[in-house]
């Protein structure tokens, strides 16, 4: 039955070239346009070294310190983390770590601008890097201040040009590393991990970022398997409650929440402040996002279907005249449709694919090589499927409307 | 003869509606993205009002955190800059703090208290050494203090709505010779100079569009801009004076939205207690200064203060950076857009042909009553054109709810007519051209082979 259903719907396809074609194109458009953003979002988000354990990984990324008059909100402090952050229950290991950024450093007279982020010894536990050489500097490192640094497999070629590298020193933002291990590049879409190069936090320049409650530091909370997230959160927000604020008459009170990365990025992206649940929010503006990019191309794909119909109405008045419920034809239109939508999910696909290899080679990104893999593809498919039934089923509905005689006679007006 | 076509396409209406769904929907798609690219374009033809060809940006991070600060501090008055980036809050406020470390108690002062005055950063000090050195260079031609770098994305937004006006604009705290190195024109009155120090008023520079906004055609040098209400008086904080309007100021180039600019006068020389210290050294370099002179600049700065960090940037670079910043999407979201309306285009030819050759007998009936074959193609043209207007009437009601609901109050109504009338036009070119062809099918019909058909 199946193959009756494929074999005539290829010829059908075959009959009207003109209209498979433009077809085939608003297909292959649309679903190049959404898988693209797919290895977006897969890239970011996705469990994939060095950010292997983000599943149970909960991020800490911004503060928010009000009063009565102000208030004042950025990036966690580090005496926020360091005091209130640590040993919560349920919590394998705690990583701070500051902004990666960009800093200026002279090679040979050359000008380099590698990105720097500062950490603790924890660090290199939450995350799983690849080291190529060395290891990573140690929590007594970190303790004592000594100005070493991991550097990435780039950052080694510019400043030592290829090579072991351990052991030698490098200049970064007026202040000198010793190289104690490089790693593999890091995209910079992996917001938890991306840097060129990573120093102990306490070669801070000064040791006020000590005192700060909101200052320029990210937590990474890396909990135990099986834990509640939502446990933790209660936990440090009540912890939060009992904050000493040094001057009470400006700011008494700070408000942070532990949470998923995809949620992080939400908030990141929305702006948002206070307890609200973004990450819900950014799903669902992605699903109504996508949603409203299907329609226009979805209505077309209508409208040339319910054409083709009509086209066919003395093949549907026959087939009804032998006894072919509406059912059937629903069934058999749909298939149709899904193989239209399959051909054009394939040509969507490689048309990602070349979108992607763009976005690469403009180089806009540092290190962030889109790829589709088989979630991407996994996605495509997905999304093909539900745009195969949103541009099938109405003009299904309207072939097994068809009134037999009338179909038979050439068609309704 | 219009009212008989309106009567085909409603009597064809099952057909027809869906059409009419896709003419619709193909319009407010043109139309956002239409209206996107007016804005980007209109602001691109204004003038900029300074130079950035030899100009470098040396960002002197003075924070004591590891790292730079990025954080918003919001107030009563603040609000979110147009271009997203939003930063400290109204200049005209003094004491907002941020940068200063936390153990001595963050300066922050609240608005309206005036008890003894906060003490001066200890900061400016190694600023004022840092000026000194800079100005000793050869290389450099010229160099001023400002708080926030043209192209830097975002900066300080005032936002002000004392009279029940909103009055909205950017600001920029720089110090005397900012005009000289960014080549800004005086177009009224006079930029800063030592003789604004220590007044009893706070001189401002203000931009033609804000003077504009604010006094109309009046001359607006020797006023306030904000006139102080009872509570700030009280509190003894110094009235603003425009000293001088410059012709123009668009701090993040030519895609800049931001209208009004308000300069403020920083004296790294005298600060006041309390003053944030700016971030931001600009320097103009002699012609034909290389890279090389970068290095230098940097080491001797950070001689000078090790405990702070230096980040030179070419202005030109910056540029480009902004440049891709604006361009980038558009083009992404105009090539997707033009895809979609070919797709478009083509589908409704393919529908509209069908339609033809299903009405093959109507056609035959009107061929063989007398009707030429002019006649025949201009019916089937009108009934695309009526099918096009029905389907337009609520699309543009629903894409002017844009404009007057004004969830983008920055962009101005002239860019929305602009983005209406393009789409418009090019909705009907898109519709006239796909009947096009399927007229020409029509009109090419024999009344014998149609009557034949029945």
């Amino acid at each position: 039955m199946l193959r009756n259903y494929l074999k005539t719907s290829w010829n059908v396809l075959l009959r009207r070239r003109f209209f498979t074609a433009v077809s085939l194109f608003g297909i292959a458009l649309t679903l190049s346009v959404l898988t693209l953003v797919a290895a977006l979002f897969d890239h970011t988000f996705a469990v994939s070294p060095p950010e292997t354990r983000m599943d149970r990984t909960l991020t800490i990324y911004f503060a928010e310190m009000s009063g009565p008059d102000m208030s004042r909100n950025g990036s966690p402090g580090y005496a926020l983390l360091d005091k209130y952050a640590r040993d919560l229950p349920g919590v394998e290991r705690l990583a701070i770590a500051s902004e990666s950024e960009q800093v200026t450093s002279f090679v040979r007279g050359a000008k380099v601008q590698p990105y720097l982020k500062r950490t603790d010894g924890e660090f290199w536990q939450v995350l799983a890097f690849h080291f190529i050489e060395g290891a990573p500097y140690t929590p007594d490192d970190v303790a004592r201040g000594n100005r070493v640094a991991v550097i990435n497999a780039t950052t080694r070629d510019r400043f030592f040009g290829g090579g072991p590298a351990v052991g030698r020193v490098l200049e970064a933002d007026g202040q000198t590393f010793t190289v104690s291990g490089v790693v593999d590049d890091v995209p910079m879409l992996r917001l938890s991990a991306f840097s060129d190069v990573w120093v102990p936090l306490t070669t801070a320049k000064t040791d006020s970022y000590r005192h700060e409650l909101i200052g320029s530091f990210k937590a990474l909370l890396l909990l135990a398997p099986g834990t509640d997230p939502s446990a933790v959160q209660q936990e440090f927000k009540s912890r939060l409650a009992t904050v000493e604020f040094p001057d009470p008459k400006s700011f008494n009170k700070i408000h942070a929440r532990p949470e998923s990365m995809f949620d992080t990025v939400a908030r990141m992206l929305f702006g948002g402040r206070g307890e609200g649940d973004y990450g819900f929010r950014l799903r669902l503006a992605l699903t109504f996002g996508t949603l409203l990019f299907m329609l226009l191309p979805a209505i077309n794909l209508v409208n040339l279907n319910i054409s083709r119909i009509l086209e066919r109405a003395s093949e549907i008045g026959v087939r009804k005249a032998f006894g072919a419920s509406s059912w059937t034809l629903v069934g058999q239109f749909l298939v149709e449709n899904l193989l239209l939508t399959a051909v054009g999910a394939v040509l969507g696909v490689v048309g990602a694919g070349l979108g992607l290899s763009l976005i690469n080679a403009t180089g806009l990104l540092p290190y962030v090589e889109l790829r589709t893999n088989v979630r991407v593809l996994a996605w495509g498919v997905a999304l093909a499927a539900l745009f195969a039934v949103v541009s099938g089923v109405y003009p299904a509905w309207r072939m097994s409307r068809l009134h037999p005689v009338e179909a038979l006679r050439g068609g309704s007006r | 003869m219009t009212r008989h076509l309106l009567k085909l396409v409603w009597n064809r209406k099952r057909t027809t509606a869906l059409v009419m769904v896709e003419i619709a929907v193909a319009f407010l798609v043109l139309f956002s993205v239409v209206a996107f690219g007016t804005y980007v374009l209109d602001n691109w033809r204004r003038p900029v009002g300074f130079t950035w060809d030899r100009v470098w940006d040396i960002e002197v991070a003075s924070n004591t955190t590891p790292g730079r600060m990025s954080e918003n501090i919001s107030r009563s008055v603040a609000m979110p800059a147009p271009n997203a980036a939003t930063g400290p809050a109204a200049p005209g406020r003094e004491g907002d703090s941020g940068t200063s470390p936390a153990p001595p108690p963050q300066n922050t002062a609240p608005a309206g208290g005036g008890e003894g005055d906060p003490p001066v950063d200890p900061r400016y000090q190694t600023l004022q050494q840092l000026m000194l050195a800079i100005q000793e260079f050869p290389e450099i031609e010229a160099s001023a203090v400002a708080a926030v770098a043209p192209f830097g994305f975002g900066g300080m937004v005032s936002v002000n709505d004392r009279d029940g006006q909103r009055l909205e604009y950017g600001g920029n705290e720089v110090t005397d010779a900012f005009a000289d190195v960014l080549g800004l024109r005086v177009s009224r009155g006079r930029w800063f100079s030592a003789e604004d120090r220590g007044q009893a008023y706070r001189p401002v520079v203000i931009n033609q569009d804000l003077a504009r906004e604010v006094f109309g055609d009046a001359d607006p040098v020797g006023r306030p801009l904000i006139e102080l209400d009872e509570e700030e008086r009280a509190a003894g904080r110094r009235p603003t004076r425009i000293v001088g309007v410059v012709d123009a100021y668009r701090e993040d180039g030519e895609f800049d939205g931001q209208r009004n600019f308000e300069f403020n006068r920083k004296d790294i020389d005298y600060p006041a207690g309390g003053d944030r210290v700016p971030r931001h050294v600009l320097v103009r370099v002699r012609p034909g200064t290389t890279a090389q002179f970068e290095e230098k600049l940097v080491r001797k700065l950070q001689a000078i203060a090790p405990d702070w960090s230096f980040e030179v940037r070419p202005l030109s670079v910056m540029h480009e950076g902004q440049l891709n910043f604006t361009l980038l999407p558009l083009a992404a979201i105009g090539t997707i857009a033009a895809s979609l309306l070919v797709m478009v285009g083509l589908g409704l030819l393919g529908v509209l042909w069908q339609t033809v050759t299903q009405r093959t007998r109507e056609i035959g009936l009107r061929r063989a009553k007398g009707a030429a074959r002019r006649d025949i193609a201009r019916q089937i043209l009108a009934e695309i054109a009526i099918m096009a207007t029905l389907a337009l009437i609520p699309a543009v009601i629903v894409a002017l709810q844009v404009p007057l609901l004004g969830p983008f109050y920055w962009v101005e109504w002239h860019v929305y007519a602009i983005a209406l009338a393009i789409s418009l036009a090019a909705i009907y070119v898109l519709a006239v051209l796909c009947g096009w062809y399927p007229a020409r099918l029509a009109a090419a019909v024999q009344p014998a082979d149609a009557l034949r058909y029945e």
